[in-house]
């Protein structure tokens, strides 16, 4: 599905190194975590997955599917089938959810949607991710609160129908309760989907209490420093990154 | 061509580019609406409240190519009367687009409110200007302004492109939420929107 090899990256217009020899591979059906201190590179991770106009890739590529998108438009990479819920949803004044949405799948799908079909499932899924009405009418996260905002990328998400999923941080800003009725929404579109995969950026474990990974990572300093199972993330909560020693053995290797 | 129109009633009113030269007495408490599209030319427009409780909400949209200066005075004459300005601009090309903006409240012209709000979106490297002017005489007065001149953000463009829109469609969404004013409905823009378009 996606394949990441030996992929170094840097911020446009600057020196700092943000990802080094970086390698990682996610196939169908899988979901992967991310997890890391502040200022490990997650968040710049998924913004190069999804080819941010801030950053520079020096060497290496990203394959999805077998096609190198190292170089692609972003825009190209969401035709693929590759979708990025953001950790801060940008506001957009004056462009309603609803003109933007419809649009949006017709980019996607290359064709008409028919407007009786959008309307209905629209309003299944507005309902499913307990969101108020009318919010379909205002414009693009303009008065969200934070819970809204991260709702709404996941409504974007089961209308435009991904392959491959990367949640920034979805977690941040949700209420345990908006947390959950999130999560089983991503759950059931894993149901009905068995094929997308999946990756979590994501500082705490809670968010993987109810979307359990195939595999977690722990990411420092640009690099995968530790890979394990669920486990690893319940370690993590307990010990702390300093704890399970993974921070010290980059520091080591270096 | 000049517009002198004495208001009374609650009004909304759709001006457009041949009504460069336009003068409202809202002689009422009543509220009015205006919204008003201009593809590449000047303005002048001078709204007088002359009656307690009067509102303007003024909204202003205009398409620029060349040399344009837009001049926007808000008069308030009498008290408790409420004036909200909303000016977009896109200069297009390397023109040089002015908004002059002047909110004028005078001395014993209690509880008014006086807000005005002005962007320029600089699409290439023209000149843009905006000056917004509170002219304020009394204490007892609401008054905001804001202005920004600059080109989209590009986090905005990211945004709409990761969700599979080409560049081309994300500039033109942002252009159409910028220039046309929630409620507007699009059947009356008619060559307006052909123009936002060919932008």
């Amino acid at each position: 599905m996606l394949e990441i090899k030996n992929l170094s990256c840097k911020v446009k217009d600057h020196e700092k190194i943000i990802l080094s020899d970086f390698n990682l591979k996610i196939n169908s059906g899988e979901v992967h975590a991310i997890m890391g201190p502040n200022g490990a590179g997650k968040s710049t991770l998924s913004k190069i997955m999804m080819g941010h106009y801030n950053y520079d890739v020096l060497e290496g590529n990203i394959y999805f599917n077998d096609e190198d998108i190292t170089n692609l438009d972003t825009s190209k990479r969401a035709r693929l089938g590759i979708f990025l819920a953001m950790q801060d949803p940008t506001v957009i004044s004056g462009v309603s959810n609803s003109e933007f949405l419809r649009e949006a799948m017709q980019e996607i799908k290359g064709e008409k949607v028919n407007l009786y079909q959008f309307i209905t499932q629209m309003n299944s899924n507005i309902s499913d991710l307990h969101l108020s009405s009318d919010m379909i009418h205002r414009s693009i996260n303009e008065g969200f609160s934070g819970g809204e905002k991260k709702k709404n990328e996941v409504l974007q998400l089961k209308m435009l129908k991904p392959k491959f999923i990367i949640l920034d941080e979805l977690d941040s800003g949700l209420d345990v309760d908006s947390l959950k009725i999130v999560c089983s929404n991503i759950n059931e579109y894993l149901k009905e989907n068995p094929d997308t995969a999946v990756l979590i950026i994501t500082h705490y474990p809670r968010i993987l209490e109810y979307i359990q990974p195939n595999y977690v990572h722990v990411l420092n300093n640009g690099k995968i420093v530790q890979t394990g199972d669920f486990s690893l993330a319940k370690e993590i909560e307990k010990k702390g990154y300093q704890g399970i020693n993974v921070l010290g053995k980059i520091d080591e290797n270096e | 061509m000049k517009m002198n129109k004495i208001i009374e009633n609650d009004t909304i009113l759709y001006l457009n580019q041949d009504d460069f030269e336009v003068v409202l007495d809202i002689n009422s408490n009543c509220k009015v609406e205006v919204y008003h599209f201009v593809i590449n030319h000047s303005s002048s427009i001078m709204i007088n409240l002359n009656s307690e409780g009067a509102t303007v909400n003024y909204h202003y949209s205009t398409i620029n190519y060349d040399d344009h200066e837009v001049k926007i005075e808000v008069n308030h004459k009498e008290k408790n009367t409420t004036s909200n300005l909303y000016n977009h601009g896109v200069n297009v090309k390397t023109g040089r687009l002015t908004f002059l903006v002047n909110g004028i409240v005078p001395k014993d012209m209690v509880r008014c409110i006086c807000n005005q709000e002005n962007q320029i979106i600089n699409i290439s490297d023209g000149k843009s200007a905006i000056c917004p002017n509170l002219l304020i005489d009394c204490y007892d007065v609401i008054s905001n302004h804001s202005a920004y001149i600059g080109k989209f953000s590009l986090e905005k463009v990211f945004y709409l492109e990761s969700r599979g829109f080409s560049k081309k469609i994300a500039y033109q969404l942002l252009l159409k939420g910028f220039l046309i004013f929630e409620g507007v409905k699009q059947d009356i823009l008619g060559d307006y929107l052909l123009e936002i378009e060919n932008i």
